[in-house]
């Protein structure tokens, strides 16, 4: 099974060590995993704060730079990507649900990327999503002494209906006690650029999803997306906590190292 | 005054244009799968578990002499009551029996145009109603003097036995969607607020008590 | 009554002051988790998504049919006697309310919930010609008599604590300082009883429209706007041209959503099905009913992305998901129409103009729409919502940033070259100022010595 691995932006840029555990863990899984070097960022920040235009441009050249792995990406009859046996997989929830959801919409009036966007769409998956579906959450097994709560991203359970699946994993490394979080699918208030644009509503909105996760007790706050974390974990550290916030594939990736 | 209709209907108009060709209306709402429906007693069962739960009453009740013996147990002596016709007429040796120790008024005493505040002062109103819902614990209500049972603190509804329907698909057909009436009101259990830190407050402006009782007749 | 009106272009003021009141904070959350708590727990027993997709499909056909059900009903609230004015404009709906008024020498209207007449600016109107209009609903009328508009669509006084409450009657109606609610609604209830026996006329919203019966349907749970219907001579219906529906039977579907999204109720304590004034064998009920259908931008959205929006009942379950209306309250909002929706329909209603940011006051989150009984995609709206305003504004700060970063983004030697600059001015105050939105309030993570495609090739490198 090959999966061309989808490194959003900022997760390449800021939190390299997500991209790294995902490949570890999907390779652990049997996986041939390729990273197309040419993709640079879905277009969702774009998107998402009204600039549809910038968002679009960037959605083209993603969709060619996400399906080539050799020449650069302009010429959209070489793909490289076999749309009947690999993936696209994605450590982000929200920018798996940008190519998922809205690629095919935004390229719709464009001949040139229409079917390839929906027939893209229908092979990529987010990264949880796709050992539970594709691969198989029994296939994967861990060892991690750890009390960890599991924060639902708002894209991830509503525009990709990941809910259980995160869980089933996590329930597979031993040790691991997963405590849920009251009120789970309460938005954390990153938003995107609304955490900037409106960072007095966001940070209340941050304040009550710790405050939340300081009551269950557990060590770590787990999620399918970085952004949450990164903007929950900035909070954090500004009132002193010390509190662990780990992407999924992480904590996954050193499950495996204590597990030979 | 002139009204801006046809403005509205063009402005939709130029809206539709394009789309017009939608689907046709139906001629039905599809219906829900509705509540499984048996018999009296189970339906009575399911009725008052809801009314009692928002703070009604349900009882049943074998004959009239029950019904003014529950009446008398559940107003203090000398309170008004306002008794509506269409019981009064069947149910005499109700009023009869109430007549020894409570004020009763009939609809009968009233005529357009009478007075509001002396319809405001009544204790509790006696009514029959056209039908009763055990999905939600509703009474339908269809009278020619709306007032008494809109004020009055209490509220006792008087019903056959037939009259309790399963659910509020058979409400909305047109066995009383067709009626001249000018009003048909959905009552479900005491007026109520919590606009107040969402604390429940009953009996705002209308009846405080509600009380269905159900005759074997 | 005089408040200086908020505005929703003022937004960005208003929040801020309003993100600030802490205890605003606790009365918002204590009461929208009630709420919502209640409304999981009563469409238990039901299958919520096949109502709902019922209520969409019923809804679009209204809609895609609105000439076709208005004429329709209008013919059967003719027939039922009833008087039907259509008004394009608040300015318009007002005129006429104000001449039914002074046709009869009204001195005194009661009045029941209804959002359009909040989109009118009814009573502060009616009152400027000398005509006491008493809000009748319990949260209303602590609303009118603090001189303040309402902050939830169907819990009005949500704002405000019982002890706020307990004050304001003590000053404004001289009652006992008791923050008791029973007692507060009972003093309530003694003040309103005296206003519905005196007036003449009665004002009330109406849920539904029902086109082929003229049925104006009303729902409310304090039995006031039964009085409001009923106990007057005169009775005003004011409500949207989006509020007909084709069947008596779809009210099956509507409310058996409507009570629950709202407040958690299988059905509200009084439906008011009104079918016209008094007949001749009736002793009580109004004289005269109108209908006052209000447009006011409602026609223009129809056959648009946005039509959507018309399918909307009201019923405030997306304020209460909400975590931005949450932590701001309605009022923020500076708009009748506070929360998801309040950030549709105010652009929308009263033009993009003036509610510039009220479509980015989101995470986006799509909560509402999930909680949505007549499944408006409510936060999809609102991105489409910025994809149209900011396609017109191609200048800007904000539009240079976006510009620059996708030409970046398009060249993988230019994205090479930001993350390698990046790295060096990280660390510095540029950096720190540059982003103050979000270094004011959280710290911003340490960027690694490597990104990720520096990593990746390096390891194949080594292969
Ligand atoms: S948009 Fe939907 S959830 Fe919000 S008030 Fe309208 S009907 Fe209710």
């Amino acid at each position: 099974m090959r999966v061309f691995l989808f490194v959003p932006c900022f997760i390449d840029q800021v939190f390299p060590n997500v991209a790294v555990s995902s490949m570890k863990v999907l390779k652990h899984l049997g996986c041939d995993v390729v990273f197309p070097e040419h993709q640079t960022c879905c277009g969702q920040p774009a998107f998402n704060s009204g600039y549809r235009d910038e968002a679009r441009l960037m959605a083209m050249h993603e969709v060619n730079a996400l399906l080539t792995l050799t020449h650069s990406p302009v010429a959209a009859a070489k793909y490289d990507f076999d749309f009947k046996h690999d993936y696209i997989v994605g450590p982000s929830g929200s920018c798996v649900a940008m190519i998922r959801n809205f690629y095919p919409e935004i390229l719709a009036d464009d001949p040139r990327f229409e079917d390839v966007s929906k027939n893209m769409a229908k092979r990529t998956y987010e990264f949880s999503e796709f050992i539970c579906k594709v691969i198989g959450a029994d296939r994967f097994s861990g060892k991690l002494q750890a009390t960890v709560s599991y924060h639902d991203s708002c894209h991830a359970l509503r525009e990709l209906g990941v809910k259980d699946g995160p869980r089933k994993i996590l329930e597979r490394i031993e040790g691991l006690r997963l405590i849920e979080l009251p009120y789970n699918e309460v938005c954390c208030g990153f938003g995107g650029t609304f955490a900037v644009k409106y960072p007095e509503i966001s940070v209340v909105m941050a304040d009550e999803k710790l405050q939340n996760f300081y009551q269950t007790g557990a060590d770590i706050l787990v999620s399918a997306d970085s952004s949450c974390l990164m903007h929950l974990e900035g909070r954090a550290r500004r009132s002193g906590s010390l509190k662990r916030f780990a992407h999924i594939a992480e904590i996954m990736s050193e499950s495996i190292d204590r597990k030979p | 005054m002139t009204d801006d209709r046809e403005k509205i209907f063009a402005s939709i108009r130029r809206g539709l244009r394009g789309a017009e060709k939608s689907a046709a209306l139906r001629s039905a709402a599809s219906p829900l799968t509705s509540m499984i429906q048996h018999g009296f007693e189970s339906l009575f069962i399911k009725f008052k578990r809801e009314l009692e739960i928002l703070g009604g009453l349900a009882e049943k009740v074998e004959n009239e002499r029950d019904v003014s013996a529950f009446v008398t147990d559940h107003t203090e002596p000398a309170s008004s009551l306002f008794i509506y016709d269409d019981l009064a007429n069947s149910l005499k040796s109700i009023v009869e029996s109430l007549s020894v120790n409570r004020r009763l008024r009939f609809g009968s005493e009233f005529a357009a145009g009478y007075d509001k505040r002396e319809v405001a002062a009544f204790d509790a109103a006696l009514i029959g109603c056209a039908a009763c819902v055990a999905e939600t614990g509703t009474v339908l209500i269809q009278t020619d003097m709306r007032l008494p049972a809109a004020l009055a603190p209490k509220l006792f509804v008087i019903v056959e036995r037939s009259r309790l329907i399963a659910s509020l698909d058979e409400v909305f057909t047109d066995r009383f969607g067709n009626s001249d009436a000018s009003n048909l009101f959905l009552i479900t259990g005491p007026s109520r607020t919590a606009d107040i830190e969402k604390q429940l407050v009953k009996g705002v402006h209308g009846p405080k008590e509600v009380i269905v009782l159900f005759l074997n007749q | 009554m005089t408040t200086t009106e908020p505005q929703s272009r003022d937004f960005k003021k208003l929040y801020k002051k309003e993100v600030a009141n802490l205890r605003l904070r606790a009365n918002l959350k204590k009461a929208t988790i009630q709420a919502l708590d209640k409304r999981n727990d009563s469409f238990a027993e039901l299958d919520f998504d096949l109502l709902r997709n019922e209520a969409k499909k019923i809804k679009q056909e209204s809609v895609s049919h609105l000439n076709e059900l208005l004429s329709q009903f209008e013919d059967n609230a003719h027939k039922n006697n009833c008087a039907v004015f259509y008004a394009e404009s608040p300015e318009k709906a007002n005129a006429y309310i104000l001449d039914v008024a002074q046709r009869h020498a009204v001195k005194k209207i009661v009045k029941s919930k209804s959002m359009v007449t909040e989109e009118l600016r009814l009573v502060p109107f009616l009152e400027k010609f000398g005509i006491e209009t008493v809000e009748t609903d319990l949260g209303e009328y602590i609303i009118q008599l603090a001189g303040e508009t309402p902050s939830h669509i169907t819990a009005p006084a949500i704002h405000k604590s019982r002890t706020e409450i307990a004050q304001l009657l003590h000053d404004k109606i001289g009652i006992e300082l008791n923050d008791d609610p029973t007692f507060l609604t009972g003093e309530a209830r003694k003040a309103l009883r005296e206003k519905f026996l005196s007036a003449e006329m009665g004002i009330s919203g109406a849920n539904f429209l029902i086109a082929e019966n003229g049925t104006a349907v009303v729902v409310e749970n304090e039995g006031n706007a039964r009085l409001s219907t009923s106990a007057v001579k005169v009775h005003v219906i004011v409500t949207g041209i989006e509020k007909v529906i084709p069947k008596f039977s779809d009210l099956r579907i509507f409310m058996r959503l409507l009570g629950r999204s709202a407040t958690g109720q299988k059905l509200t304590s009084y439906v008011s099905l009104i079918r016209g004034p008094r007949r001749q064998n009736e002793k009580d009920g109004p004289d005269e009913v109108h209908i006052v259908l209000l447009d006011n931008g409602r026609s223009a959205l129809v056959g648009t992305e946005h039509q959507e929006v018309l399918h909307c009942i009201r019923c405030g379950a997306c304020l209460n998901v909400c975590p931005v209306y949450r932590s701001i309250g309605g009022h923020a909002y500076g708009s009748v129409y506070p929360g998801p929706i309040g950030s549709l329909v105010t652009p929308l209603f009263f033009g993009p103009k003036n509610a510039p940011d009220l479509p980015f006051a989101s995470s986006l989150c799509g909560n509402c729409t999930e909680v949505c009984p007549v499944g408006i995609g409510i936060h999809h709206q609102l991105l489409a919502m910025r994809h149209e305003i900011k396609a017109k504004t191609k200048r800007g700060v904000e539009a240079f940033i976006f510009r620059t970063f996708r030409k970046t983004m398009l060249r993988p030697q230019r994205y090479r070259l930001f993350s390698r600059l990046a790295r060096i001015f990280s660390s510095t105050p540029i950096v720190a100022k540059a982003f103050k939105g979000w270094t004011h309030y959280r710290e911003l993570p340490k960027l690694p010595a490597r990104s990720f495609r520096e990593i990746y090739k390096s390891e194949r490198g080594k292969e």
